[in-house]
């Protein structure tokens, strides 16, 4: 068995056997020695003769003269190959659209949106009830789910709001609830901290949750939906008619402009004039 | 091509530098850094700078990642109207620097991050500006506060703030300091003052001492009397860190007890302030420095006039209309000759034909200033107000009351109230006689008298004259407890060191100057488990039954007379104050100032020289005085560990991170001292070594210095000496040369110079406004960017101020439309601005602005977004022809407010490479900090050099530049954020930031605004931190498009001028000129012969002048 990658010109080394018995060797003495020291105890001649013999066949190793024509070849495939490979890192890999659109963690709760937005038709506010009024849309305090799924007493089940009293699903809510701490939900949508959102000012003038956030009241687990990148906010805020509708269907996630026999563009235009959206693209806006 | 020295033509100049032309002034106006700027502090190794630069790295790829779990904690229950984002406001009244405050904190998320005057207080409403249009003043109303409320913020957060309760007695007399995370315990201490306080009160109190600092606090007043009752023999010892008695006994003396004072400047059309820093270190500055303002719109017919009479050069002093330096020792002989004068009633009229004020010498100065005042005082009887300052001796202050009874001011301008203190009815001894008493005496087989000690006043160790041996005293008492707020210096005697709430954290109360009661209510749960004083006090009493809230709440019952129900108490917290509680007047008839001056302080003074040394000849040897004052910064070293404090370039000095020896330019001359060198004071065996720092306009043969530095265990900021090598000081501690018998004033001491040099950080040089050309150029646009006159020019020609400029005739380029739906403006009105710093630390705590160290603000890198420009100004023509130009006559000061003037054809934004300062649509100069790449081209073509570059991590590093391990760094970060404002984005390494006229709160009001009510924005809706806090209402913010608002009004105001103009920069921040109500007599020749007038008006288009705009001047001295 030989061990090497191309013959020498002068030939191949005599003896396969004694070859492969050195290699053997040289792995035993570096397991003995320890790695890390082997090189040091190289220098210093605690090898024995052999292990010279070995370095000598090992720098016959070496790749044939004729190789050499296709140095430029190798290294241009390595250039072209790098740009080929980072051309798409940089334009698809870290675009917004990749690394954002989709994050979909587990939250420690397996709370249902589909279930209590779509098919319960729970108002967005119910739990996000800072949405309209502030820049941030909370996560519900434990309160709230306890309003519906109070745990289990040890008298029975709870006169009220029994929803679900026992199930191991909210385990984590009736946690919070009995000790006190909080739920650690996972964020979701994060924009920078040099960027700073309002809710409140989007949402009192009728752009949707559906907007940024997609539907929602269809997700069983929450993803994010749309890349939220600049560029985006952006497109909106230059042409926001698209994405107006009067503000008590701002929480009506399937709301088209057709249900009530309007275009959207139309509607959009006529609600743009009449509430007095100028959407600004100045850097103040969002960045202060 | 060089310019000739000196520079006659030159009226205004920032420091003695600039008139003397040094390399270093030269320096820092052509280069908008200088050029160390550019430099890495001392002491950064490189190995340090890589690993700062490795760490960024690091930071910088993760933040670039997107996948990191990021978690919310929201409530288990939420607490009622919490909304996560939207701040909350609260009412609170607390004390602090010695001085009530009554603020609106606001909190977000629960803690509170800025506070602001209570506008809706008794004490501001009554003294609020009345909109000159119609009556909805209410709507602007702002109360106002000082650089000291503003900055208490940050002392809630600071991680050197004691968080255990030390017991030296166990733990073998070492403190362990500065342990932070960890709540105080205090179960150990609560047993032992159980315990103790029923030992005491079986022996009535014998062998008990408590050293108290007086105070306002109506609650802390009941305890101190009803632990004197508990403990009838128990000894009360009052202690005044900065010596406020001599005024408060003479005012008791004069009201018959339960006497408090409060001027109304506001019915006052002539003030006097006699060595009294009214508007500055007065603990109701802030309503005064308001009700002054009020009347000082020159419109008015009734414009006040100020006189200030001192020898330091005070904010009061730099506001006033005209200004008397004397020593302060001499107050009392120029107050018994005003009173004669007065007595005399008439004979001092004006002669005609007089010489100018600034053309007399030393002694016809005075005379013409005595006799301008009587005459002025005796014209406005009933409606003057002479006041004179706390520091100086009762028999001075009871002069000051006799001339205010003989004009009939006293029930008018100055009220004497009758306001219940149960602490003033305890007798009170000295703390040198408690020193005396609790030492003992052998000689004379006096045996230590005190067992207990509860020291209740802050830090006397250090506070304290040199000549009280206060330590011996307290090693001598058996069980010492000390309530502190850090382990300080006195922590270090005292057995037990208990740690005191800050009052945001704590139920307290206190008492405006008008008596109006007010309830403090905490805003935060102790951060470190400290404990209010009056919590600390009802446990040392033995009063554990009652909750501090409840016996808070029974005061307030008392006060309110009756029992308080719920629903007035919950009223009362709600708008901050008990409504009606003000204190009425007493009875003119129970007045009594003729009474004979008593002597209150031991071996009183020698008697006073007979006449007024008013020249140099004073300052010979040892005929020197040094007054000691409270700092403008860290007060009396109580909140030296307060990095915004200690960075604020202080009024007049401009100094930073010290304390010096001020002093006039002659008697620096005559004792042969120089700036930047070390002085060394001598007082018998005192003496001390300060830093000499030249003021042209200090009284001649005065020095004047403060108090509150050279702290040796303050904490991180603020000094801190751990071993004789690991030593860090910020300034000098004075009490090696203070005497307990010369509280304020120290007189016959001697001055030698060291030749030892210091460095000392003022920022006074900093930032100076240039372009090409220089020193030249400075010359001729100081007295533009600082316009001035006097009322008499005003109601002769009221547009002076519009000034001989070229202005731009046309644009070059298309103009951009920057006034869309709103164009946001400012006025700053110089008249009223009487530079109190309070605006520069209020735009630090909303801005996020941090501190950079002493070593940092030398090299021109301090951060702040606002500074004040400070001007010295004096008649050059007439100095020529007298002295010596390098002693100016007389010097006058103009202070100036200097922020981001949001040009409409901003400078900074045509040069940015990368387009990250660009204009919003309306009107505001923006930053986009993600998108800056630090080139600094905008800093260097900004006019104004308003713009600061962030060199290091300022608000990472906090620590670093104070030699804090990384481990307590960490540890103090966590507690440190705590005060950002969320809304408002940190600001990293490399990146350029200004003013941005507040954006959050436009963009904020605007949401506001539109998501509730009608949807517009209404004037007075958005209002900047600075001018919340400006206490006088210099500053004005609006829509300019808003034609009714008051900024569009003030802007068409005559007065109202455009810095740099002439550059076509088109700032949106306005400036109205400044108008000195001189008396005639008092004029100087420049004021009696102003320029602006009689100048030839340029308009634009002269294409042969060029830039240039003060050609008639250079012609005619050329041809002269």
């Amino acid at each position: 068995m030989c061990w090497g990658l191309t013959q020498r010109r002068d030939g191949c080394c005599a003896s396969r056997r004694k070859c492969g018995k050195l290699w053997l060797k040289i792995a035993a003495k570096c397991v003995e020695i320890g790695v890390d020291k082997r090189f040091h105890a190289c220098l210093s001649n605690s090898f024995s003769e052999e292990l010279w013999i070995a370095v000598s066949i090992m720098q016959r190793f070496l790749f044939p003269r004729w190789t050499n024509k296709f140095l430029l070849l190798l290294g241009g495939l390595i250039v072209g190959g790098g740009a080929l490979y980072a051309a798409p890192m940089f334009l698809a890999v870290t675009s917004p659209v990749t690394l954002n659109v989709g994050y979909e963690p587990t939250q420690p709760v397996p709370f249902s949106h589909a279930i209590h937005a779509g098919q319960l038709k729970m108002d967005c506010r119910y739990c996000h009830n800072s949405v309209d009024k502030s820049a941030h849309s909370t996560v519900p305090a434990t309160q709230t789910c306890i309003n519906c799924h109070s745990p289990m007493t040890p008298s029975g089940p709870p006169v009220y709001s029994a929803v679900h009293s026992t199930s191991p699903k909210l385990q984590a809510v009736h946690e919070s609830w009995r000790t006190g701490k909080s739920i650690d939900w996972v964020r979701i949508h994060r924009l920078p901290d040099f960027v700073f959102f309002n809710h409140s000012a989007h949402v009192n003038r009728g752009v949707s949750c559906v907007t940024c956030h997609g539907r929602v009241d269809k997700m069983e687990v929450v993803y994010q939906d749309k890349d939220q990148s600049m560029a985006w906010c952006i497109d909106c805020h230059r042409n926001p008619e698209p994405h107006l509708r009067p503000v008590e269907f701002v929480t009506k996630l399937d709301w088209k402009a057709e249900d009530i026999g309007r275009d959207q563009l139309e509607l959009g235009a006529s609600l743009k004039k009449e509430k007095n959206i100028q959407p600004m693209t100045n850097c103040a806006v969002c960045h202060r | 091509m060089n310019y000739p020295l000196p520079n006659q033509n030159q009226k205004y100049f920032r420091s003695l530098g600039e008139l003397e032309s040094s390399p270093e002034f030269e320096q820092f106006l052509q280069r908008e850094f200088p050029t160390a700027a550019s430099e890495f502090p001392e002491g950064v190794s490189r190995r340090r700078w890589l690993q700062l630069m490795g760490a960024s790295l690091a930071f910088g790829g993760a933040a670039g990642c997107r996948y990191y779990r990021e978690e919310f904690a929201e409530f288990v229950e939420k607490p009622e109207g919490r909304v996560a984002g939207l701040p909350q406001y609260f009412c609170t009244n607390f004390e602090w620097a010695g001085r009530p405050v009554h603020v609106l904190a606001t909190c977000l998320e629960g803690r509170p991050i800025k506070l602001d005057g209570n506008p809706q207080h008794p004490i501001y409403v009554e003294s609020a500006t009345k909109d000159s249009k119609d009556g909805k003043d209410a709507k602007f109303a702002t109360g106002g506060t000082d650089a000291f409320t503003q900055a208490a913020v940050l002392s809630l957060y600071d991680p050197d703030r004691l968080g255990a309760v030390l017991n030296r007695a166990t733990k073998g007399g070492q403190a362990e300091a500065f342990e932070v995370g960890e709540l105080a315990d205090w179960t150990g201490f609560m047993a032992f003052a159980a315990e103790r306080a029923k030992a005491l009160q079986a022996v009535k109190g014998k062998g008990l001492a408590v050293v108290f600092e007086p105070t306002a606090s109506p609650s802390l007043q009941r305890w101190l009397a009803e632990t004197k009752s508990k403990f009838p023999e128990a000894v009360f010892v009052e202690y005044e860190s900065v010596y406020r008695r001599n005024q408060a006994k003479a005012i008791a003396i004069a009201g018959g007890g339960k006497t408090s004072s409060f001027y109304r400047l506001d019915l006052a059309k002539v003030i006097v302030a006699v060595d009294d820093n009214l508007l500055g270190s007065d603990p109701n500055s802030v309503v005064y420095s308001r009700q002054f303002a009020k009347n000082r719109a020159p419109v008015q017919k009734d414009m006040n006039r100020l006189y200030a009479i001192e020898s330091q050069y005070s904010v009061t002093g730099a506001s006033a209309d005209f200004r008397l330096a004397i020593k302060s020792s001499q107050v009392g002989l120029f107050l018994d000759r005003l009173e004669a004068m007065i007595d005399a009633g008439a004979g001092f009229e004006a002669v005609k034909d007089e010489k100018p004020y600034n053309e007399l010498t030393s002694q016809e100065k005075l005379d013409r200033a005595l006799q301008a005042i009587a005459t002025d005082l005796l014209a406005n009887k009933g409606n003057s107000l002479l006041t004179v300052g706390a520091h100086q001796e009762i028999a001075v202050q009871q002069t000051g009351l006799r001339i205010n009874a003989k004009l009939g001011n006293i029930g008018k301008t100055w009220m004497l109230l009758e306001t219940p203190n149960a602490a003033q009815e305890i007798s009170t001894i000295r703390l040198d006689d408690f020193v005396e008493r609790a030492l003992g005496n052998e000689e004379k087989q006096v045996a230590p008298e005190f067992e207990t000690a509860w020291l209740l006043a802050p830090n006397p160790i250090f506070s304290l004259a040199g000549d009280v041996a206060l330590s011996a005293a307290l090693e001598q008492i058996g069980q010492v407890v000390y309530a502190a707020d850090t382990d300080d210096e006195t922590a270090q005697f005292a057995d037990w060191v208990l740690p005191v709430a800050h009052p945001l954290e704590a139920w307290g109360d206190v008492r405006a100057a008008d008596g109006t009661y007010g309830v403090g209510q905490p805003q935060i749960d102790p951060l470190k488990g400290a404990k209010s004083l009056l919590e600390i006090g009802l446990i040392l009493s033995g009063e554990t039954a009652v909750s501090p809230m409840e016996y808070v709440r029974q005061t307030a019952s008392q006060i309110a007379g009756g029992s308080l129900e719920d629903r007035r108490w919950r009223e009362m917290l709600h708008s901050g104050f008990l409504a009606d509680s003000a204190t009425k007047s007493i009875d003119a008839k129970r007045i009594s100032i003729e009474k004979p001056a008593v002597t209150l302080v031991k071996g009183a003074e020698p008697a006073a020289p007979a006449m007024i040394e008013f020249d140099l000849e004073s300052v010979n040897g040892t005929n020197l005085e040094v007054v000691v004052y409270p700092s403008d910064s860290v007060y009396d070293g109580r909140l030296a560990n307060n990095g915004w404090l200690q960075e604020l370039p202080q009024p007049i000095t401009k100094l930073t991170w010290d304390n010096a020896a001020v002093m006039s330019i002659g008697t620096a001359r005559k004792l042969g001292l120089k700036q930047g060198e070390l002085v060394q004071l001598i007082q018998g065996e005192a003496s001390l070594k300060l830093p000499v720092f030249v003021v042209p306009g200090h009284a001649e043969g005065s020095i004047s210095v403060n108090l509150g530095y050279g702290r040796s265990r303050a904490g991180s900021v603020g000094g801190m000496v751990r071993s004789e090598k690991d030593t860090f000081t910020v300034g000098t501690n004075l009490s090696p040369l203070r005497r307990w018998n010369q509280h304020s004033i120290l007189t016959g001491v001697e001055a030698k110079g060291t030749s030892i040099p210091y460095k000392l950080a003022t920022t006074q040089d900093h930032f100076a406004i240039a372009d090409e050309g220089g020193m030249r150029e400075t010359a001729k646009r100081s007295p533009q960017l600082v316009r001035e006159g006097t009322l008499e020019e005003y109601s002769e020609a009221n547009t002076f101020a519009q000034m001989h400029l070229h202005h731009p005739a046309e644009s070059m380029w298309k103009e951009p439309d920057v006034r869309q739906n709103h164009a946001w403006g400012m006025t700053i009105d110089l008249n009223k601005c009487i530079g109190c710093n309070a605006c520069v630390v209020a735009c630090q705590a909303e801005n996020n602005v941090p501190i950079v160290g002493k070593e940092q603000v030398s090299r021109g890198r301090e951060m702040h977004w606002l500074r004040i420009d400070r001007y010295f100004q004096c008649d050059y023509e007439v100095t020529a022809k007298v002295g010596d130009f390098r002693d100016p006559i007389d010097p006058k000061i103009v202070q100036q407010p200097m922020a981001c003037a949001h040009c409409d054809t901003a400078p900074c934004e045509q040069v940015c490479p990368v387009a990250a300062t660009v204009h919003t649509e309306e009107g505001i100069n923006s930053m986009a900090y993600n998108r800056c790449i630090g080139t600094r081209y905008c800093a260097n073509n900004c006019p104004f050099k308003v713009r600061r570059f962030n060199y290091f991590n300022y608000n990472q590093q906090y620590g670093y530049f104070y030699g804090w391990s990384d481990k307590r760094e960490k540890a103090s970060a966590k507690l440190q954020q705590l005060v950002l404002n969320p809304d408002v984005t940190v600001r990293g390494r490399g990146v350029m930031e200004k003013c941005t006229y507040c954006i959050q709160r436009v963009q904020n009001g605007k949401i506001k605004a539109r998501s509730t009510g009608d949807g517009l924005v209404h004037d007075g809706d958005i209002r900047t931190a600075c001018q919340e806090a400006c206490p006088s209402q210099a500053i004005v913010f609006g829509d300019l498009n808003d034609k009714t608002s008051r900024v569009s009004a003030l802007q068409k105001d005559p007065r109202a001028y455009g810095m740099l103009e002439e550059l076509n920069i088109k700032p949106r921040t306005l400036y109205l000129a400044r108008i000195r109500n001189v008396p005639r007599r008092l004029m100087t020749h420049d004021q009696l012969h102003p320029t602006w007038n009689t100048s030839p008006v340029h308009h634009g288009g002269h294409e042969e002048h060029g830039h240039g705009h003060d050609h008639t001047h250079e012609e005619s001295k050329a041809n002269s």
